[in-house]
């Protein structure tokens, strides 16, 4: 295992070793579904 | 059943008590999933095998694992609402349904993007992915059934049938892994063994699959609260609500 995220810079952060866009495109679409759901609740 | 807590399936009478929940669940669904990101992207070190394609874990876990446990508590109260002919049942089931929609379809999405660079694949047909993808259409089906019909109570009745033939998807997709040969791994979390990963990244996932319980509680009952107002509209105390509102 490697060191924990918090040890390296912003841009590596982001890049994800490499797994940058699977990473994020999973976090970002699951936010966007949250808040969606949030949205059509308050409507 | 103790009378008291039997007075609380009248929707007049549990609609005032989800408006005061639904501000506790949601600041612990804030709150755990916060220390859940944590603990994912901040304190859990690199997968030795996987490397930070892992991360995807903290979400797709606890997806997928209420994705099927909202399926299960949906046909419960869809359930007992067919047997008991209480209408409270059939709202709380019909509140559920997009939430667990939601929770399926990141479950699949996540799965997804994990898949390609581990497996080296989007998808396969393999059970576990298959009978997921079975759940979606389930949940799917349950919501365009019960709104194509117009009376709820018989909206209720249909909705509830689909909802228990259904329920036999949530074990086969469980033991999908163990009772054929899928590319999908096992569990690495159980209760009957101990887990095959770091104890910092057991953690994360579990804050993780909490904060999703929160958060799945505050907007179910928040919707619930929409379909009673919907449902009861004619009744006096609706109306009484709406002017003070």
């Amino acid at each position: 295992m490697g060191a924990p995220a918090k040890e390296r810079g912003v841009s590596e952060f982001l890049a994800m070793g490499g797994y940058g866009s699977y990473v994020w495109g999973s976090y970002v679409v699951a936010a966007l579904c949250i808040v969606i759901e949030i949205w059509t609740l308050k409507k | 059943m103790n009378s008291n807590l039997l007075r609380f399936a009248a929707p007049q009478a549990f609609f005032p008590i989800a408006g005061k929940l639904i501000p506790w669940f949601s600041v612990l669904a804030g709150v755990l999933a916060l220390a859940g990101l944590y603990v994912a992207f901040f304190l859990a070190p690199t997968d030795a095998t996987q490397g930070e394609a892992y991360r995807i874990i903290f979400i797709h876990v606890p997806a997928a694992w209420m994705s099927m446990f909202i399926y299960v508590v949906m046909a419960g109260w869809a359930g007992f609402g067919l047997a008991m002919n209480t209408r409270l049942s059939g709202m709380m089931a019909s509140a559920l349904a997009p939430t667990g929609a939601m929770f399926t379809f990141v479950a699949l999405w996540t799965g997804a993007l994990w898949g390609k660079p581990t497996w080296g694949t989007y998808w396969v047909w393999d059970a576990r992915l298959t009978s997921e993808l079975v759940l979606l259409f389930l949940y799917l089906g349950f919501i365009a059934l019960k709104g194509a019909i117009p009376d709820p109570a018989r909206a209720d009745r249909a909705g509830a049938i689909l909802a228990l033939v259904g329920v036999v998807n949530v074990p086969i997709i469980y033991f999908s892994v163990q009772w054929w040969n899928t590319l999908h791994q096992g569990a690495s979390v159980s209760l009957t063994r101990a887990p095959s990963m770091a104890a910092v990244m057991l953690l994360g996932m579990l804050l993780m699959a909490l904060a999703a319980w929160m958060y799945s509680i505050a907007t179910t009952l928040a919707r619930l609260r929409k379909i009673i107002l919907e449902r009861e509209r004619d009744a006096e105390w609706v109306r009484l609500q709406r002017s003070a509102a």
